[in-house]
């Protein structure tokens, strides 16, 4: 199904439907962008713990066409995990993050899946295999990740607030994700050898939950600052989050940045001529006026 | 840092309540018009003096867009509502004033 968008002057832009997600019973989980061209959807339907890769080619009318499909049933299954047996049924995946990694002369996009069971799951695409369209693509989901220590509750139960986040500098990958509202693990990715992987929480950082059922709306990162990301909660408070165990053994420093009268929106980083970057958050007020603020 | 020390503007967006931040822009959807806006912030300085940009759509989309999700370089804005996505791909140069209608 296309539309058009009229703009000024004669031009005029598409608007095309991802055609897997047109079915009645479907809905829409998560959507990422793995390059400027290639996007992962996770869909309910028929099963949301399948992610499927499309290009998209906006000079031609019928532009987005579907690649392939990648499941997390069908993922290795570490024998030796540390994570409780599921006797449920299996998982949706909830959110999506990926990062990329250099390895030798080619780029590895990670692709982590996090499902509503709390498992990770993990795939390394070849950001060349991606951009020559030599498809199918050999990638395919690896996990549940192990991750250490492990705990008596297995990270938590309740994962349907959940958030993931990937973090990179230039000698490690951090992994953040949320569970039971207010805590977010901070983790270290390891890769010691060809098909083992496993995540080191290095640090939680617990938020207090008495009040009002405060939960995690939001995380960003600081793209100036690969070891600083910022979170914004449900009660409009914003706080500022620099891991500062990376390069040595240092208390995670949090600060409280902003409690705003108003409901916010969104919260987002700007470049900027004049100061560089600045934190922009977005709220509205009564009478309908939008107020962006800047840090 | 705090509310008091910001750098404010304010835009009167009555139906506008989603939003998404590209390298240096603002985008936001408009739920009724059917049309996406564009605000360029990259000179705070003269941040009153900016242009809203507005998109519109020939057609509504069935279900209400709850998400914006832009695309690496800002080419190719995703619209996610409940049931499906949209693909919206945007004009070029991006923050090219005279490719889009402003707003009065």
């Amino acid at each position: 199904m296309i539309y058009f968008i009229l703009i000024k002057g004669s031009h005029q832009c598409p608007l095309n439907e991802i055609p897997s997600c047109s079915s009645i019973n479907n809905s829409l989980i998560d959507l990422i962008w793995l390059s400027p061209i290639h996007l992962i959807v996770v869909n309910s339907h028929p099963s949301s713990s399948e992610c499927h890769l499309y290009l998209v080619r906006p000079s031609k009318s019928n532009g987005i066409e579907y690649i392939q499909t990648f499941s997390t049933l069908k993922g290795k299954t570490n024998e030796t995990s540390n994570k409780r047996i599921s006797l449920h049924q299996p998982s949706n995946i909830i959110k999506l993050d990926l990062i990329k990694r250099k390895e030798n002369d080619s780029i590895l996009i990670l692709l982590f899946a996090l499902k509503s069971d709390g498992d990770i799951f993990l795939m390394e695409i070849d950001e060349n295999q991606l951009i020559s369209n030599e498809y199918p693509l050999s990638s395919s989901f690896n996990g549940p990740l192990r991750i250490f220590p492990s705990t008596f509750d297995n990270y938590g139960s309740d994962y349907n607030h959940s958030r993931l986040l990937c973090l990179s500098n230039c000698e490690s990958i951090i992994i953040l994700f949320t569970r039971d509202k207010c805590e977010i693990n901070q983790c270290m990715y390891l890769n010691p050898s060809i098909s083992d992987y496993y995540l080191y929480t290095i640090d939680s950082i617990n938020f207090p939950n008495n009040e009002n059922n405060r939960i995690i709306k939001s995380m960003i990162i600081d793209k100036l600052n690969s070891n600083i990301y910022y979170i914004l909660d449900s009660l409009s408070n914003i706080y500022s989050i620099e891991i500062s165990w990376i390069k040595q053994i240092k208390k995670t420093n949090i600060q409280h940045l902003i409690k705003s009268d108003y409901f916010i929106y969104q919260i987002g980083l700007i470049q900027t001529n004049t100061k560089g970057q600045c934190l922009a958050i977005i709220t509205k007020t009564s009478n309908h006026q939008i107020k962006v603020s800047f840090f | 840092m705090s509310l008091s020390n910001s750098k404010r503007i304010r835009l009167n967006l009555p139906n506008i309540d989603i939003f998404t931040f590209g390298e240096s822009s603002l985008y936001g959807y408009d739920s009724l018009n059917h049309c996406l806006i564009l605000i360029s912030l990259n000179e705070l300085n003269d941040i009153n003096d900016q242009t809203i940009n507005r998109l519109h759509f020939s057609l509504s989309p069935t279900n209400p867009i709850r998400q914006l999700i832009l695309n690496q370089d800002e080419t190719i804005l995703a619209l996610i509502s409940d049931k499906t996505c949209f693909l919206v791909y945007l004009p070029q140069p991006l923050k090219g004033r005279n490719n889009f209608k402003s707003i009065e």
